[in-house]
């Protein structure tokens, strides 16, 4: 049983355009949601496996990664397609090595999202404080 | 005369007949420039040869960590030898035994002996260690010559500078490049998978030898792994496999490979798909994940050495 007083590590990758964008909305309209480590990248595209992989070795409970709806919005023409593709694969890979593949979480959030944002977020952070912290045992 | 030894761990003994893929004048005048002490594959020599020799100008280890044996045998290793080698891609990142890393080691066992081990622990089998492991992670190591098995030049290029005294700076001995660098296939500007082709599939004999295999629909590791093979397993029509490790500049082999096949699968079909058709058919087209992209090296990168390169 995990103590009441743990607080799971989130890294979440903000694509500029809609992702941070939505999670400013969040802020100055005054939305409260759990803590996270925001880091604002120029697309859901370019965040690599590598970083989501790293993240977890270095002490990552949950990754979250916020980018532009598909099929048109993305400012980049297909960086969300990208994204949508590698974590999906990701997915797979983290569940092999054994690590709960819901630590990862990719979802489409616009610029007017503010509300999607803050609930996204509360919603993974108390998934992930289900899970635990995490154990890589490989 | 120069001393040298060659031993191992969890390995196949595959780099110690890569060492005769040397052509026969090299390979003899190897044989006449230095002192082989200790070279279980190929001489009669016993471990407490190994034990009682002195310095050792080169130690040749090959294999990774997976016994409480291997570990002590690479610990004398390490004390003996003034410059030590990792030998090939178990040595230097745990290769393809490695791939046990995912299974906790009492299933391993038991899949292996059944209930039968707990009587032969110990007695007649070594110890086997929770984790298995590339060298690196128990002790310093000079030279890394990956590659399953190293390719016979690299060997060779390694041994000349050795006996000349001119060997370069520690750390990899390899190529600065890549696979594709040495691939003479076509490669297409644009690139897209709708459906992953799978070695020995019914249609496998329709790849065109001359056309890149990516473009093809086959999973190829050659742009993310570090050259100096000639691309041999290409040549011989068949996908690289990513045996020599990652390409220089390249942090995470497998994790850059597989963003590499996440972009290119569906690339042309993605905008008349929705979100969860791409999702399920990018996870059916890849059906495993580690064995294809760390097929060599994931113990490298999970609970391996990895971590002091921040």
């Amino acid at each position: 049983m995990v103590e009441k007083s743990w607080r799971p590590r989130i890294v979440a990758f903000l694509c500029r355009w809609c992702g941070y964008a939505g999670a400013d909305l969040a802020g100055v309209s005054r939305m409260k949601y759990p803590e996270i480590y925001p880091i604002r990248v120029n697309c859901s595209g370019s965040v690599h496996p590598e970083l989501i992989l790293d993240a977890f070795r270095k002490g990552a409970d949950g990754v979250l990664i916020c980018g532009c709806h598909t099929p048109n919005d993305c400012h980049y023409i297909s960086g969300n397609y990208k994204a949508l593709k590698r974590v999906a694969l990701v997915k797979k890979l983290l569940s092999q090595l054994g690590i709960n593949q819901e630590r990862v979480r990719l979802e489409w959030i616009s610029a007017a999202e503010g509300r999607k944002f803050s609930r996204v977020v509360k919603e993974f952070y108390e998934k992930i404080r289900e899970l635990g912290p995490l154990e890589v045992r490989v | 005369m120069k001393k040298i030894a060659i031993l191992g761990g969890a390995s196949c003994s595959g780099c110690d007949v890569a060492l005769f893929d040397l052509p026969g004048d090299e390979l003899e005048r190897f044989f006449s420039e230095v002192e082989v002490v200790f070279w279980s594959t190929t001489m009669d020599s016993r471990i407490e040869d190994f034990e009682a020799q002195g310095k050792i100008d080169l130690v040749m280890f090959h294999g990774g960590i997976r016994t409480e044996e291997h570990r002590k045998l690479l610990i004398q290793a390490r004390e003996k030898a003034e410059i030590l080698v990792a030998l090939g891609s178990c040595a230097s990142f745990g290769g393809i035994p490695g791939i046990a890393n995912l299974f906790e080691l009492d299933a391993i066992l038991k899949d292996i002996y059944g209930d039968e081990f707990t009587k032969l622990s110990g007695e007649r089998i070594p110890k086997p260690e929770e984790r298995l492991k590339p060298i690196s992670s128990y002790v310093e190591v000079d030279y890394y010559l990956p590659g399953c098995p190293p390719p016979v030049e690299t060997i060779s290029e390694f041994l000349d500078h050795f006996i000349l005294g001119s060997l370069p700076p520690r750390g990899i001995f390899g190529k600065e490049s890549t696979v594709c660098d040495e691939c003479d296939r076509i490669k297409p500007e644009d690139i897209s998978i709708e459906e992953v082709k799978r070695i020995g599939s019914k249609d496998w004999s329709e790849i065109d030898p001359k056309v890149c295999f990516l473009a093809q629909g086959v999973v190829c590791l050659g742009a993310v792994t570090r050259g100096g093979c000639k691309a041999r397993c290409i040549n011989a029509n068949f996908p690289c496999r990513g045996c020599m490790g990652p390409a220089p500049n390249i942090r995470d082999q497998g994790a850059r490979i597989l963003s590499e096949i996440a972009s290119l699968l569906m690339k042309e079909s993605e905008k008349n798909l929705s979100d969860e058709e791409i999702y399920e058919r990018v996870q059916k087209e890849i059906v495993d994940p580690v064995g294809l992209f760390y097929r060599y090296t994931l113990p490298h990168y999970w609970g391996g050495s990895n971590e002091e390169d921040d």
